[in-house]
């Protein structure tokens, strides 16, 4: 591989970085500068962001928690709330909220003060429980399609046992209530009832 | 735009809370026009979709859209990280939406695009693209024929959203690592959908 095409795919590869908000200062700087006079790295960008958009709409309507594209005990390691990505589209948002909302309650449930904790404790390492959540398909771009559906979701078994929400799930609860706040500005109900549940939910005693 | 990051008094923790934007908000902010065309790039189509609910027409979308973009832009000194720079966008969007509607003699054609180029390649992320279960098909087709590694970080990422950093430490592996694997996932989608958008005339 000779200078150029060194030089073109570590571009890309900082604009790929750049998509996941993970680029160096210097790689923002020479993508910005390529992009000026290049509609060849905006056309690459535009398309990333296709992909990801595409990727991460999908993959929350899918109930891409515990996910077949995970190995095993990766899967198994991640906190399913944390599919509640930055960046995926309101009608997505809507159904991962509920999602959300329905693991906050089982986890509740489960809560440390609960007689259930060391009962789930001690079945560790038991096959992790899953919860059948009934919900609204919604199709891409905010359009709810009609009927419902039940999607099956794993739930780490680290939560399971504990019985409390981790710092990721921590982060990405607050990350969904800063999307209840822009969701408020979109005057569209069908998307808001998942994230005013969940403020009601926190909020109760 | 003879802005500047100190004059715009946006703090550093504001612009912590955008997220993956950040470095291209702080950029824009300091009057770097490739930084917000970037940026308009990405939440044009999201725009697009939202102002469809106030506006009847994609073509009267796509005018209110860039009107919104064009306001934005003039505006980004008003901006002080206090909400996401995607919700301020909606914020300008709805209004721009609203007014077009109401007052359609008010309407703000500018023959001053952000950016010509960024004009034209508005085409490369429509909403019904987007939409399209087919285009999801096969994205998700080149996903699942992604080697584990690949597919792993870069699904960890997108539906997840891990950082590299964390992605580094549930895979095992160095954080530059994570980062090619998602790069060359990335790439593979994007080559395995270009024939799509090429055969839409995009």
């Amino acid at each position: 591989m000779n200078d150029d095409l060194k030089r073109e795919a570590r571009l890309r590869q900082a604009l790929s970085a750049l998509v996941d908000g993970e680029a160096h200062e210097l790689e923002v700087s020479q993508v910005l500068a390529k992009a000026k006079g290049h509609g060849e790295v905006k056309a690459r960008w535009a398309r990333y962001q296709l992909v990801s958009a595409a990727l991460q709409a999908r993959g929350v309507a899918q109930g891409a928690l515990g996910s077949d594209a995970l190995p095993p005990a990766q899967a198994t390691a991640l906190p399913a709330a944390a599919s509640l990505r930055r960046g995926f589209g309101w009608g997505s948002f809507a159904l991962a909220a509920s999602l959300t909302l329905a693991l906050v309650v089982v986890l509740r449930t489960l809560g440390p003060s609960s007689e259930s904790a060391p009962m789930l404790a001690a079945l560790t390492p038991a096959p992790a429980p899953t919860l059948a959540v009934p919900l609204q398909p919604v199709a891409l771009g905010g359009e709810r399609s009609s009927g419902s559906a039940a999607v099956q979701i794993s739930m780490p078994r680290a939560w399971a046992a504990s019985g409390e929400l981790g710092p990721g799930a921590a982060r990405h609860l607050q990350a969904l209530m800063r999307r209840h706040a822009e969701l408020n500005l979109l005057d569209s109900a069908g998307s808001l009832v998942p994230a005013v549940r969940l403020v009601a939910h926190s909020e109760a005693p | 735009m003879a802005q500047t990051a100190s004059s715009l008094n946006v703090s550093a923790e504001a612009l912590a809370g955008q997220g993956e934007d950040q470095a291209l908000l702080a950029r824009a902010l300091a009057g770097d026009l490739q930084a917000f065309d970037l940026l308009a790039l990405k939440y044009r189509p999201r725009l697009k979709q939202l102002v469809l609910r106030t506006v009847r027409s994609e073509d009267d979308a796509d005018d209110v859209v860039q009107d919104a973009l064009l306001r934005a832009y003039r505006a980004l000194g008003s901006f002080r990280g206090d909400a996401r720079f995607y919700t301020w966008l909606c914020r300008i969007a709805i209004n721009v939406a609203k007014t077009h509607v109401t007052h359609p003699s008010r309407r703000v054609m500018s023959d001053e695009p952000v950016d010509e180029a960024s004009a034209q390649l508005t085409q490369l992320g429509p909403e019904h693209d987007l939409a399209s279960e087919q285009l999801q098909r096969v994205i998700f087709q080149a996903l699942e024929a992604l080697p584990e590694a690949l597919r792993t970080a870069l699904t960890l990422r997108e539906f997840e959203g891990h950082s590299y950093e964390e992605i580094s430490q549930l895979m095992d592996t160095p954080v530059g690592t994570v980062r090619s694997r998602i790069f060359r996932a990335r790439e593979a989608l994007d080559a395995a959908i270009a024939p799509m958008l090429e055969e839409s005339g995009l």
